[in-house]
């Protein structure tokens, strides 16, 4: 490591980290948000109509082998204009699954008791989603949300690799092409930071939600 | 090329698992036998998932480190929250129990653990090593675009040459790898189950 670098860091403009951290952050959320909503009504389909193993499901699944890179690689080249449409659109493609998958198992999970009593109880479709099932399923959801921001903090790590840079990658990677490897380091853990951060707050709000299960009963 | 990269990205997975079993196993072991040491070693397991590998990666790699061993490290890390939690949830409640029971027969830890502990979280440690497995083989594809093997780098070159056929190639062949680690693993597992419960 070059320690004439250790002096020159602190020079390093304070709000190039903070700008870098906020594009980096809105990103992330941004994706992993949109895989929320996209894998959402997904669970509730493949709850519904699939049986565990069916071959929709085994599909699903194997879609989230695919790793973000490779989306990158084939939506982004050429795609000057609307880069940060596709850079966004291959974040959001990877967090699909994970959150699925939490969710669609919670679906599973459902205590078939309940959900016969509130169809007897004649509570309708709408009803018994908003009030039982999300309500239920709420924790296995945030849990795959955490899963999805963690996974779109990193591999938005590589988007400059395909001339989108919204944040800590940029920096990062002008910072390992310029050889300055102590801003490049501040970078990832800068990046590392942010993601601990977030996930202790979904924690934290799935700890709570968990509780207020117990505490006021299952519906809200 | 194709192939160097696939035996490149199998190496780097199959090394980071396997150094992450031979860390985990007994880190699994113990903290199911000591109530105190459970409950840290857990929440360590669990921040350290919390991180994004690439990211690990990448602090590595700014330091004086290869690209391959920058994410074996990563990878290993990341792999060691899946073994450990593995045994831990394998032996969940029994585990005192069966450390008494092995002592009042005379069995030394050793024994013990081969005969009779790691059969019975076998299972469950068979389960963290096929999430281990698949998420490394997606992950270890981060090594490519720092110089390093594996699958990554045909992609990288895919870009570079404009050859989306590269990128297709390679993957269908992380999907590959994921899907029969899947498989396999799934398989042994159902035969661990039903190995306890004949």
């Amino acid at each position: 490591m070059n320690v004439g670098e250790l002096f020159t860091l602190p020079f390093t403009p304070v709000n190039s980290y903070a700008a870098a951290c906020g594009g980096t952050l809105l990103f992330a959320l941004g994706a992993s948000l949109l895989g929320l909503i996209a894998s959402l009504p997904l669970s509730f389909l493949s709850a519904r109509f699939m049986r565990n193993s069916s071959v929709l499901t085994r599909v699903i699944t194997a879609f989230g082998f695919i790793p973000v890179p490779a989306w990158m690689a084939l939506l982004l080249p050429g795609q000057e204009r609307w880069a940060g449409f596709f850079a966004l659109l291959s974040l959001t493609l990877g967090t699909i699954s994970p959150i699925w998958k939490k969710s669609y198992a919670a679906l599973n999970d459902l205590p078939a008791p309940l959900m016969e009593t509130a169809s007897a109880c004649g509570m309708s479709r709408g009803a018994r989603l908003c009030r039982l099932e999300l309500p239920i399923i709420a924790p296995a959801l945030l849990a795959g949300f955490r899963r999805a921001i963690v996974m779109s903090l990193g591999w938005s790590l590589f988007l400059p690799v395909f001339g989108y840079a919204p944040g800590l990658d940029g920096l990062l990677f002008a910072a390992l092409k310029a050889h300055r490897p102590m801003i490049a380091f501040t970078a990832a853990a800068l990046l590392l930071v942010l993601s601990v951060l977030l996930c202790a707050l979904i924690a934290l709000w799935r700890r709570k939600l968990e509780k207020s299960h117990w505490r006021g009963g299952l519906a809200w | 090329m194709v192939i160097r990269a696939i035996l490149g990205h199998l190496a780097l997975v199959g090394i980071s698992v396997g150094l992450a079993l031979l860390i985990g196993l007994p880190l699994g072991l113990v903290a199911s036998f000591k109530p105190s040491l459970k409950r840290p070693l857990l929440y360590i397991m669990t921040f350290l998932q919390w991180l994004p590998i690439p990211g690990v990666i990448a602090l590595f790699f700014v330091l004086p480190v290869s690209a391959n061993f920058a994410t074996l490290l990563a990878l290993t890390i990341f792999s060691l929250g899946f073994v450990a939690r593995g045994i831990t949830e394998g032996l969940n409640d029994i585990g005192n129990r069966l450390q008494e029971m092995s002592e009042a027969v005379g069995m030394t830890s050793g024994k013990a653990a081969r005969i009779i502990w790691i059969p019975i979280a076998l299972p469950s440690l068979l389960d963290g090593l096929r999430r281990a497995f698949i998420s490394s083989t997606v992950a270890a594809v981060s090594a490519g675009f720092f110089g390093g093997a594996g699958l990554g780098k045909l992609i990288v070159q895919g870009v570079s040459t404009s050859s989306p056929m590269l990128i297709w190639e390679s993957i269908v062949w992380v999907v590959l790898i994921a899907i029969a680690a899947y498989a396999g693993l799934s398989v042994a597992k159902r035969q661990a189950v039903a190995d306890i419960n004949p």
